[in-house]
C-alpha cells in the first residue's frame, strides 16, 4: 500500500466501519451517528481527490492582488459536498424526530 | 527590527501556549477529582488558547488579520469560563462535593 | 514535509475516535466522540484545502451535537447505557469488503495529483468575475442543483414538523443570570457575523450555507435560555420563502424570454448575491424549525 495513498484508504476504512456500525449497534441513535459517520467518510474521499499539491485553495486572488499564484485546488468537489453537508445534517436530524416519536410508544 | 522582535515575542507566545495547553491534559488524566479536572481544562482553554492566538497575531503580516485574530481571541475568553460555570454548576447539584471522586 | 506530518496526525487522531465509537455503549460518550470526530474532519479539510467546506462542517457539528443531546433526553430519559456486542461475522465481512474497495483505489491517481485545464478555474474570472470559485459554481454554474438541494433541506424541516408534537410548548426563563448576561452579549456579534460570512462569500469562503447555520446557532441559544417567541408555521413559511426568493431569481430569466436561471437581467454578482441570501434564509428557518421539533415536543404518550 503506498504510504501517499494514505487517505483514501482511511476513508475508505471509515466508510466500512461505519457500515458495521449501522449494521450491529442494537440503539436507534448509534445507528444513525453511524450513518453520519459513513457519509463523513464519502465526503473525506472526494474532497482529498480534489487536492492538488503544492496549491492554494480555489479564491482566484488575481482579481484582488497583482502577483497571483497560478495553481489551485480542484473547486467542484467542493462544491458538490458542501450541500451535501447540511442535506445530511438535515436527513439525520429527521430520523432523530422519528426515533423520539418510536422510542416514547411504550 | 521592531517587527522582527514582535515576532519574536510572538514565537514565545506561542510555545508557552502550546506548554500550558499540554500541561491541562496532563492535569485532566492525572487529577482525582471531577472539579480539579475542569480546573485543569479550563485554565488550558481560557489562557493557552488566547495565547496561541496572539503569538499567531504578532507574526501574521497585515494588521488587519492581526486584529481579527485579536477579537476572535476575546471572544474565546468571554465563553470558555461561562460553558465551565455552567457544567460546574450542574454537577455541583447532581453531586455533593465530597463524593466528586466518583464522577 | 509540514503538511503530511499533520495530515498524519490527523488521520490518527480520527483512527483512535473512530475506534472508540464503535466499542463505545454509552450514550453521552457516543456523542461526544461524533463532536470530536466532526472537528477532526474540520481540520483535515482545511488541510486539503477546501476552507468552504471546513467552515460548514464546524458549524453543522455543533447543530448536530445539539439535536443528538437533546433527542437523548427525549427518547432514553435517564439510561444511557445499552448493551453492545461485538458481531465478528459482520466485522469479517466489512474488513473484507475495506479490503477490497482499497485494492481497488490502487489505480486511482496519486494523491495530489496537478489538474490541466479546468473549465471553471480559467472562465470564472472572464465570464462571472468573483474570486470565490466555488460560490460561482454553486450559485452560477450549477445553480439548479443548489435550488433543489435547498428544497431538500426545506422538505426535512417540514418531516420533523409532520412527525413531532409541538403543540404545548413548555419552557420558561431560566433563572441563571450569568448565563443569561453572556447570552445577550454574544447574540448581536453572531448575528453579524452571520451577515458578514453572507456578504463576504463572493471573495473569502463562505456563503448562504455557512451564515444560515450560523443565524440559526444564535436564534437557538436565545431560545434556550428565554421564552420561545417563533412559531412553528412563522418558521416553515419563512424557510419556504428562501427558496421562493432563490426561485425568483431564475424566474426573472424567464419573463425577458431567457431560460430559466439565465442571470443576464441583473448581471452575475447581483444574482449570486439574491441566491445566498435566500439560501440563507430557508438554511436558518429549517434547523430553527428541526430544534423546535426536536427539543421543545412533548412526546405523543404523554398527552
Amino acid at each position: 500500500m503506498q504510504l501517499v495513498n494514505l487517505n483514501y484508504s482511511f476513508s475508505i476504512l471509515l466508510f466500512c466501519l461505519g457500515l458495521y456500525v449501522v449494521f450491529s449497534s442494537n440503539n436507534s441513535i448509534k445507528k444513525l451517528l453511524g450513518l453520519s459517520l459513513f457519509q463523513t467518510s464519502v465526503l473525506w474521499f472526494y474532497i482529498s481527490i480534489a487536492k492538488v499539491a503544492k496549491a492554494q485553495p480555489p479564491i482566484l486572488k488575481c482579481l484582488l492582488v497583482e502577483n497571483c499564484p497560478s495553481l489551485y485546488s480542484n473547486p467542484l468537489p467542493h462544491v458538490l459536498m458542501l450541500t451535501a453537508i447540511v442535506v445530511g445534517a438535515a436527513t439525520v436530524s429527521l430520523g432523530y424526530a422519528l426515533i423520539i416519536n418510536f422510542e416514547n410508544e411504550n | 527590527m521592531m517587527v522582527e522582535m514582535i515576532s519574536f515575542i510572538g514565537f514565545i507566545f506561542i510555545f508557552l501556549g502550546i506548554f500550558l495547553c499540554f500541561s491541562a491534559v496532563i492535569g485532566c488524566f492525572r487529577f482525582p477529582d471531577y472539579f480539579c479536572k475542569m480546573h485543569a481544562a479550563t485554565l488550558g482553554d481560557a489562557i493557552g488558547c488566547p495565547l496561541i492566538l496572539w503569538g499567531v497575531a504578532m507574526q501574521s503580516n497585515s494588521i488587519t488579520t492581526a486584529l481579527k485574530i485579536i477579537l476572535l481571541s476575546l471572544i474565546i475568553l468571554i465563553i470558555t469560563p461561562t460553558a465551565s460555570y455552567l457544567l460546574n454548576k450542574i454537577a455541583l447539584k447532581s453531586i455533593a462535593p465530597s463524593d466528586s471522586e466518583k464522577l | 514535509m509540514l503538511e503530511e506530518i499533520l495530515i498524519y496526525f490527523t488521520i490518527f487522531s480520527s483512527f483512535l475516535c473512530v475506534l472508540f465509537f464503535i466499542r463505545s455503549n454509552n450514550l453521552l460518550v457516543l456523542t461526544i466522540l461524533n463532536s470530536a470526530f466532526s472537528l477532526f474532519t474540520c481540520v483535515m479539510y482545511l488541510l486539503l484545502d477546501a476552507p468552504d467546506v471546513a467552515m460548514t462542517e464546524a458549524v453543522v457539528g455543533v447543530l448536530v451535537t445539539i439535536f443528538t443531546i437533546f433527542t437523548i433526553k427525549k427518547a432514553y430519559k435517564n439510561n444511557y447505557v445499552f448493551d453492545e456486542n461485538l458481531n465478528l461475522i459482520m466485522l469479517t465481512l466489512t474488513i473484507l469488503l475495506a479490503g477490497y474497495l482499497i485494492y481497488s483505489s490502487f489505480d486511482l491517481s496519486v494523491f495530489g495529483a496537478p489538474i490541466f485545464d479546468h473549465y471553471y478555474l480559467n472562465n470564472t474570472g472572464k465570464e462571472i468575475e468573483i474570486p470565490s470559485v466555488v460560490a460561482a459554481i454553486l450559485a452560477s454554474y450549477r445553480g439548479y442543483d443548489t435550488l433543489y438541494e435547498t428544497l431538500v433541506i426545506t422538505i426535512a424541516g417540514i418531516g420533523v414538523l409532520l412527525v413531532s408534537d409541538i403543540s404545548n410548548q413548555q419552557q420558561s426563563e431560566t433563572s441563571d443570570i450569568l448565563s443569561k448576561v453572556i447570552t445577550r452579549f454574544i447574540f448581536p456579534i453572531l448575528i453579524i457575523f452571520a451577515f458578514y460570512i453572507l456578504f463576504h462569500g463572493e471573495i473569502s469562503p463562505g456563503g448562504g450555507f455557512q451564515a444560515g447555520a450560523i443565524l440559526a446557532a444564535s436564534i437557538i441559544i436565545h431560545s434556550m435560555l428565554y421564552e420561545i417567541y417563533c412559531s412553528s408555521s412563522y418558521l416553515l413559511r419563512a424557510s419556504i420563502f428562501g427558496v421562493l426568493i432563490y426561485f425568483l431569481v431564475g424566474i426573472i430569466g424567464i419573463f425577458s424570454g431567457l431560460e430559466f436561471l439565465n442571470y443576464s437581467i441583473l448581471g452575475q454578482k447581483t444574482s449570486i448575491l439574491i441566491a445566498e441570501i435566500g439560501i440563507a434564509i430557508a438554511v436558518a428557518s429549517t434547523m430553527c424549525l428541526i430544534y423546535l421539533g426536536i427539543a421543545n415536543a412533548t412526546s405523543k404518550s404523554e398527552l
